[in-house]
């Protein structure tokens, strides 16, 4: 006992408030270093993608031709301000209206192509779950697979290949004439073609771990009352793996809307094939119209945004939630 | 901590921003006016150090093998001058690196007609006019040159007593009715062997340099020559869009202002008509079948005819991929009144960034490309251009022997009639005086690609959607229509008119707002 108050007395407490500072102090340091620490992928955030998304923002509201220009556009912003005009002739210019009505055309035309690859990607899915059936279906999933891990370019220009209207392995072999990469309309079904069989690898490996995740337990019930191969597919299977199929529709609405690979190598720029965000590299890379193209990714952006919103509430209806 | 942290933010923000705007174009003098330069740089020779330019071009491989050999022909015989070559294969590349880089461009570089107007009106473009003497300029073709003038008053190109100019030209890029000879001598002959002597074809006629087919024969003759073709095989396989319509003595604006347009006149319809009959004759490849191009089934020896791009710069590429001879006659000329045989001309020109620090340097270099006897030898023989001189016209057309990279195994190197690009950069269309005063007709001329005219050429894409039917209501002009009719061309231009003017109205606003 005495020990202990002498203790007490030759170590003295150290002040709470010199305590705290100490605290403080290291606390402080702390946050710098993690602040440090995090400020890499923030500055990375604000440079590549804030600003220039605030820059764009800014593009879409002035007349700036940067072919003709030759001072900074920060300067220049009084002069060639027009407020919205650039969104208004974006759908009644006589030029730019009307490429870009035709790219909207298009984006939703090839929009064709989720829906179309999600369910082949489903059928191969379900196909290749049944390892008691395909034999070596795992060198099948990785052979299905390669499309998605394969270079855009490289993809669309063998397709270009297999299309072409006079040497392309379709007429070749099936005698037909059709022109595939020229007409306006048989270009779309080429990309339609093209984009569904490019989905297929993505949504069978998603699909198939979904289907695989599914309890066996719910299917014997099923089995015991009596159910069909078709209804428990349809009563059990796909409910639970909704959730991954609205995964696949959201992504693949967003990932479509931004097509600009089709239409540039595949295409070569066709204009049954031009989508918005070819729209946009051609008025604003090309042709130099910054304004034009700035205001065209802001339409596409909000379009997004309310497309992926609707899949949302949409979604209440179909798609499964423990 | 929140208000420091919003703080940190802004700042961050403030100074990215600022970075970024740096990193655009440097800031320069005002664009409405004749563009300000330095005196000095006009002077940079004078020290005697040797200085260092870059010249900036684009083009196929074959095209960069030729500007290696002249860029180093130009550094061994300059002692103080180290040029560089920096070469875009892609010439969309090449025209998107040029846009994004402002004021900042390269000391010399190539140009094209197409955006030559927005440079030179933007005050990028070193003015050359008091450094290019007159006795340079007198052996060189005026069709060749006036369109690098720009006068910043009226902001049009051509020569005025104010306008400075701000390039030198390339090449004069005449085009020209191109043929297989071979093939074609051939086809005629096995025509003629079955046809009565009234049906004959004449080849002469169809081989005439002096005298250009008419747009009826060409279909004529067409027709005829159909009947003994191969299997995938064409009469022609490409046309080019501005020479027909230039040889039936229209054009797509009522002047060189480009603010009018003029599409909706008969002389332009009937030239359309031409195109449109050519389809259905079959004489052109029905739309859609050639997706390799017109110039592959030309260069591959499947067509008889071709005439689009095919200039003086196609031969070094001809001469190694063609296995037959090809020749050249002027394009077809149409039935309107005053039509003559009128190809497009212009290319591209070589011009000097106005920021360039060597200008006397780099006008040497642009001299020497350009209006060097030797180096326009050593183009020529390469398959590169017809000569921009006039004293090597003569030579140019006549040469028999020594053309470097030519085809092996010919004792010519195709195209043998090259005069008719000459005749096409010569022309005037009119009257003329030959070298002993006597006075002739001259029935084949040149005049530049409208886009040449405008600002860019977002107009006149749009017109050729929407005659290849892609856009408006009216469906392709070259093909049939679903019930086996064909568009009405005079109705379908005359509706698309309001929309060009439009569209030429705010081209010519944008370029005299600035």
């Amino acid at each position: 006992m005495t020990e202990s108050i002498r203790t007490e007395e030759t170590i003295a407490p150290v002040p709470v408030k010199n305590k705290d500072k100490k605290r403080s102090t290291l606390k402080r340091r702390e946050n710098w270093t993690a602040l440090a620490f995090i400020s890499i992928k923030y500055v990375g955030l604000i440079i590549f993608t804030l600003i220039p998304v605030l820059f764009a923002l800014l593009y879409s509201f002035t007349d700036y031709y940067a072919r003709m220009e030759t001072e900074p556009f920060i300067t220049r912003i009084d002069d060639l301000w027009c407020g919205f005009d650039n969104y208004v002739q974006l759908f009644t210019h006589i030029t730019y209206g009307t490429a870009f009505k035709n790219a909207v055309v298009n984006n939703l035309i090839f929009l064709c192509s989720v829906p179309i690859g999600i369910l082949l990607g489903l059928i191969v899915a379900i196909i290749l779950s049944h390892d008691d059936i395909i034999r070596g279906s795992r060198i099948f999933r990785m052979l299905i697979y390669v499309p998605v891990v394969s270079s855009a370019v490289a993809m669309s220009i063998i397709w270009r290949y297999i299309f072409d209207n006079e040497y392309g392995i379709i007429n070749q072999l099936t005698g037909w004439d059709i022109p595939w990469l020229t007409d306006n309309g048989w270009i779309k079904v080429a990309i339609i073609i093209k984009s569904s069989w490019g989905s297929i690898g993505r949504t069978m490996i998603l699909c198939l771990a979904a289907l695989t995740s599914v309890g066996r337990d719910y299917y014997e019930a099923a089995e015991l009352d009596g159910a069909g191969e078709v209804t428990k597919f349809l009563k059990i299977a796909v409910p639970l793996i909704s959730p991954t199929l609205f995964y696949l529709f959201c992504t693949g609405f967003i990932g479509n809307l931004q097509a600009y690979t089709d239409a540039q190598v595949f295409a070569n720029g066709h204009v049954g094939a031009q989508t918005i965000v070819y729209y946009v590299w051609n008025y604003g890379i090309n042709r130099s119209l910054y304004g034009v193209a700035a205001s065209a990714s802001f339409v596409l952006a909000i379009a997004i945004m309310l497309i992926t919103l609707l899949q949302f509430k949409i979604s209440d209806k179909w798609v499964y939630s423990e | 901590m929140k208000k420091r942290n919003l703080f940190t933010v802004a700042l961050t923000c403030v100074i990215g921003m600022t970075a970024l705007a740096a990193c655009g174009p440097s800031s320069g003098g005002s664009v409405t006016k004749p563009p300000e330069t330095d005196p000095d740089s006009w002077n940079s020779l004078e020290s005697g150090k040797t200085v260092q330019i870059t010249l900036a071009g684009r083009d196929v491989d074959t095209e960069r093998a030729n500007y290696l050999q002249f860029v180093n022909d130009f550094n061994a015989t300059h002692d103080n001058i180290v040029v560089t070559l920096e070469w875009w294969t892609d010439g969309t590349a090449y025209n998107i690196a040029l846009d994004g880089m402002g004021k900042n461009l390269p000391d010399v570089f190539m140009l094209n007609n197409i955006m030559f107007t927005s440079f030179a009106a933007s005050g990028k473009l070193a003015n050359i006019r008091p450094y290019v003497d007159e006795s340079i300029l007198d052996d060189m073709y005026v069709n060749g040159y006036e369109v690098y003038y720009f006068d910043h008053e009226t902001k049009t190109c051509g020569i005025t007593e104010d306008a400075g100019m701000y390039g030198l030209p390339k090449d004069q890029g005449p085009v020209a009715l191109a043929y297989n000879e071979d093939k074609l001598r051939d086809y005629v002959a096995r025509y003629n062997s079955t046809a009565s002597d009234a049906d004959k074809i004449d080849i002469d006629r169809v081989m005439s340099v002096s005298e250009p087919m008419t747009f009826d024969y060409f279909l004529e003759i067409g027709k005829k020559l159909k009947t003994v073709l191969g299997q995938d095989e064409y009469v022609c396989s490409g046309y080019d869009m501005q020479s027909v319509i230039y040889s039936n003595n229209a054009n797509y604006f009522t002047d060189d202002t480009a603010r009018n347009q003029a599409i909706d006149t008969e002389n332009f319809a009937q030239a359309i008509e031409f195109v449109q009959n050519m389809y259905k004759e079959g004489i052109l490849p029905a739309a859609g079948t050639v997706s390799s191009g017109g110039e592959t089934v030309f260069s591959s020896g499947r067509s008889l005819f071709y005439f689009s791009a095919t200039g003086p710069w196609k031969t070094k590429d001809y001469w190694q991929t063609c296995d037959f001879t090809w020749n050249i006659a002027p394009v077809p000329v149409g039935m309107a009144e005053g039509a003559v045989s009128t190809a497009y001309i212009g290319g591209m020109c070589y011009a000097i960034s106005n920021n360039c620090p060597y200008k006397d340097a780099a006008l040497e270099l642009v001299k020497y490309l350009s209006t060097d006897i030797t180096s326009q030898r050593t183009q020529y023989k390469r398959g590169q251009c017809i000569p921009n001189l006039i004293s090597l016209a003569q030579e140019y057309a006549t040469d028999q022997y020594d053309f470097i990279a030519m085809q092996t195994g010919k004792d010519d190197p195709c195209p043998t009639n090259r005069s008719v690009w000459i005749d096409v950069v010569d022309g005037v269309g009119g009257t003329k005086t030959d070298a002993n005063g006597n006075e002739y007709t001259d029935k084949v001329t040149g005049r530049y690609r409208a886009e040449s005219f405008t600002l860019d050429a977002t107009w006149l894409n749009s017109l050729n959607q929407f005659m290849g039917g892609t856009t408006g209501s009216f469906g392709s002009f070259w093909e049939p229509k679903a019930d086996g009719t064909w568009v009405n061309v005079r109705e379908a231009l005359a509706a698309y008119a309001p929309e060009l003017q439009v569209a030429l109205e705010e081209n010519y606003d944008r370029l005299h707002r600035m």
